[in-house]
């Protein structure tokens, strides 16, 4: 029989909720509600049934790559008893190209003073252009940095989450439920992608949306395990009559 | 004025070699300024999004996110403005 605590602190609130979700991220001890301690026997925490999660410690690096349990990270439609396992981005090494690009671009004008038709241009015009070319490669940095920062795939404890922030005006976010995947592959090919252990994840649902493919995530394999850890678990709720 | 004299005066000064120089140049400048103030539209589509992204997925540095993408809509107006001063 659960011991049933009697609270004032607001169940759905992003603290508790972090709190419920991370036990050894918070130091101080938050009473459950009856709902909470509901909830607790209801739906395990992660550390429970993951192995791959338990070894894991909470990202608290917003700019990481590979979030497992993240401290900071709240998600609009997160449920009240739902809570992040991981979140993903494209492994740092794929901004290289942009870097490259950026800085090739940042020496735009001084490559230009070699050029001799330069000085016919009126000086106030000169300046213009420069400041001009100065705004599109920070635009050009802007929107290749947002468009990394917030492509994230998310794994909850009940459902997985495909952010896709192509550019400034195409966002989708997608989502399926843990017990509709089907088949869950890795693909990690070519010399920089072994090296530095990061590759595509493809999830096969049977949603709507029947492909999940999560792009260039580091450690792969270990993404993999955790996903089918979660359908284990979700097994294990279905059949201990655990389901909400 | 009339809009015959505005012709002439136009004619005119496509008859003077310098004066085109400049009118052409001039036309450049305004150009720039043009495109200074689309830049600006694409800050604001900047300040939108991240907005909106912060909102649906919360990363922990939204505040450094939003001061940063207001920065960059600052410096678009003000570079705009400079542009139309000097032009």
């Amino acid at each position: 029989m659960p011991e049933v605590y009697s609270s004032s602190t607001p169940t759905s609130s992003p603290r508790a909720r972090r709190s419920a979700a991370h036990p050894s991220a918070s130091k101080k001890h938050v009473h459950p509600s009856a709902s909470e301690a509901v909830e607790a026997v209801n739906h395990r925490h992660v550390d429970e049934y993951s192995e791959t999660m338990r070894g894991e410690e909470c990202a608290t690096n917003s700019f990481a790559a590979f979030l497992p349990k993240p401290v900071f990270a709240d998600f609009e439609s997160l449920a009240p008893n739902e809570h992040i396992v991981l979140a993903l981005r494209r492994h740092p090494i794929t901004n290289v190209p942009w870097i490259v690009v950026a800085i090739l671009l940042m020496l735009g004008p001084v490559v230009l003073q070699f050029v001799p038709f330069l000085p016919l241009f009126p000086a106030r015009l000169q300046l213009l252009a420069i400041l001009g070319w100065y705004l599109i490669v920070a635009g050009y940095v802007i929107e290749s940095f947002l468009a990394w920062f917030f492509n994230i795939n998310v794994i909850t404890d009940e459902r997985i989450i495909d952010i896709d922030f192509e550019n400034l005006i195409y966002k989708r976010v997608s989502s399926a439920k843990i017990d509709n995947i089907e088949d869950v592959t890795s693909s990690t090919g070519g010399f920089i992608r072994s090296l530095l252990s990061f590759g595509n994840v493809l999830i096969q649902t049977a949603g709507e949306k029947n492909e999940f493919e999560f792009r260039d995530v580091p450690q792969p394999e270990k993404v993999i395990k955790v996903i089918n850890e979660m359908i284990l678990e979700e097994e294990r709720e279905q059949q201990e009559g655990r389901v909400q | 004025m009339r809009f015959d004299d505005l012709i002439d005066r136009f004619l005119l000064t496509l008859g003077n070699p310098e004066a085109s120089v400049n009118l052409g140049w001039s036309l450049v400048g305004y150009l720039f300024v043009l495109g200074f103030f689309i830049y600006i539209a694409f800050a604001l589509m900047v300040v939108r999004q991240v907005h909106l992204m912060t909102h649906t997925f919360k990363t922990g540095i939204d505040g450094g996110l939003k001061v940063a993408a207001y920065v960059h809509l600052v410096v678009a107006i003000l570079v705009a403005l400079f542009a139309l001063f000097i032009v």
